[in-house]
């Protein structure tokens, strides 16, 4: 035989008769083990088993399914009809508009039926034509549409003010707010510390002038001296 | 080797039984594309998933061997497009020759089997996975034609024309 095929029959004999690992089979059973635990896992609920324990299958799903997103959806359009009715029939409490001239409100009664079915789309190029701002319908939907916004804030009532006020650092006079005798004589401390620092700055906006004052004072008082000197001396 | 009835095949249907029957052969499949004994081993780990993953389908299974030999062939064949030539088993080669020859020619011995694994790869695809099935001796001509969706003479052509082909390439290499 050919050396060369007896190379290509040793390899292929060597091929075929290559020794399995030790063990195999062991690593296949828990591999396999493992995965049909994973797929135990994943094995669809009961819902899943019951329907496909349906003999018709899928095919019995879909026509559930269809009616069921038909109900939910009859269910949406009804409840958003309520709600349109429920928003022209209210009255505009507002305290704002309560003193608006009757003829810019419009009365739920006036509203058309055609008015409620009116989509969006069309409420919003209705809004958006120049227009809109004289229609009367367009002035009631407007208001029908308007986002509603929360209340203003109220006053804080006094003791609110006053917690607050407490809690801001660095201002003692607040603080003693709380303690009548404290406040006192906080007051009291303050008003003079003020009067001393008043007394401070006009002395010293009045010293210099005293100090003038004083020196226009010395100087013209050699000059009568001398003067009376002067006068003095012809009668010696 | 018979193929074995359905009543055999309905038989192996209990999972210990096919990893004791067929592992041995799906792991010599493998090995003989993938020449890595770890590869190899993955190979059959994955196959006999796939049959717990298909266990439903097992009963309408004709020939149970050919389904198991096809599927950890495809997978050793994805294997091969994955794993780099340089992680093919090096030694496979030098093992195979010092336990023929003597320890001075082992080296020029390996060296020509390295060739022909060599010139086995460079064979067109059909021609090399029949010449690599039909090592298997627990694989039949009917079942490699089964597995490779071919007839059985052309099973046997591309048997003679891969030998032929390899013959051919590995004198004119020793040649040159």
């Amino acid at each position: 035989m050919n050396p060369t095929d007896q190379r290509m029959d040793r390899l292929l004999h060597a091929l075929s008769t290559e020794p399995v690992p030790e063990g195999l089979e062991q690593r296949i059973s828990a591999r396999v083990a493992q995965r049909t635990a994973e797929l135990d896992e994943s094995r669809p609920s009961k819902l899943g088993a019951i329907l496909q324990a349906n003999p018709l299958g899928p095919y019995a799903i879909a026509p559930a399914a269809l009616t069921v997103m038909a109900a939910v959806c009859l269910l949406v359009f009804a409840h958003s009809g309520v709600r349109q009715t429920t928003r022209l029939n209210l009255p505009t409490t507002l305290p704002g508009r309560a003193t608006a001239p009757p003829a810019e409100l419009v009365p739920a009664s006036s509203v058309s039926h055609s008015t409620l079915a009116m989509s969006v789309s069309r409420a919003s190029s209705l809004l958006d034509s120049p227009s809109s701002q004289q229609d009367p319908d367009a002035i009631a939907l407007n208001e029908t549409l308007a986002p509603s916004h929360p209340a203003p804030a109220l006053p804080l009532t006094a003791q609110e003010a006053l917690l607050l006020r407490s809690t801001r650092r660095g201002q003692p006079m607040e603080v003693a707010e709380l303690d009548t005798l404290l406040e006192a004589a906080l007051m009291n401390r303050v008003t003079e510390q003020r009067r001393a620092s008043l007394r401070e700055t006009i002395q010293g906006l009045l010293g210099p002038l005293a100090t003038a004052q004083a020196l226009t004072s010395d100087s013209t008082q050699p000059d009568d001296s001398k003067t009376t000197a002067d006068a003095d001396s012809p009668t010696r | 080797m018979a193929v074995p009835s359905m009543q055999e095949v309905r038989s192996e249907t209990d999972l210990a039984a096919l990893v004791e029957t067929y592992s041995t052969l799906l792991f010599r499949v493998a090995h003989s594309i993938l020449r890595n004994r770890g590869e190899a081993e993955d190979v059959v780990q994955d196959a006999f998933v796939r049959v717990i993953e298909n266990r439903r389908k097992l009963p309408e299974i004709r020939d149970l061997r050919v389904w198991l030999v096809r599927i950890a062939w495809n997978l050793a064949l994805d294997r091969t497009r994955r794993i780099r030539p340089d992680q093919l088993d090096a030694g496979f080669a030098e093992s195979l020759a010092a336990c023929t020859v003597a320890a001075d020619q082992a080296l020029d011995e390996a060296r020509h089997i390295q060739a022909v694994l060599r010139e086995m790869d460079r064979l067109p695809k059909p021609e090399r996975a029949v010449l690599l099935l039909s090592a298997m001796n627990e694989i039949s001509t009917a079942q490699i034609a089964d597995v490779l969706g071919k007839t059985e003479s052309a099973v046997r052509a591309l048997l003679f024309r891969a030998r032929a082909r390899l013959r051919q390439r590995l004198e004119k290499g020793s040649r040159a």
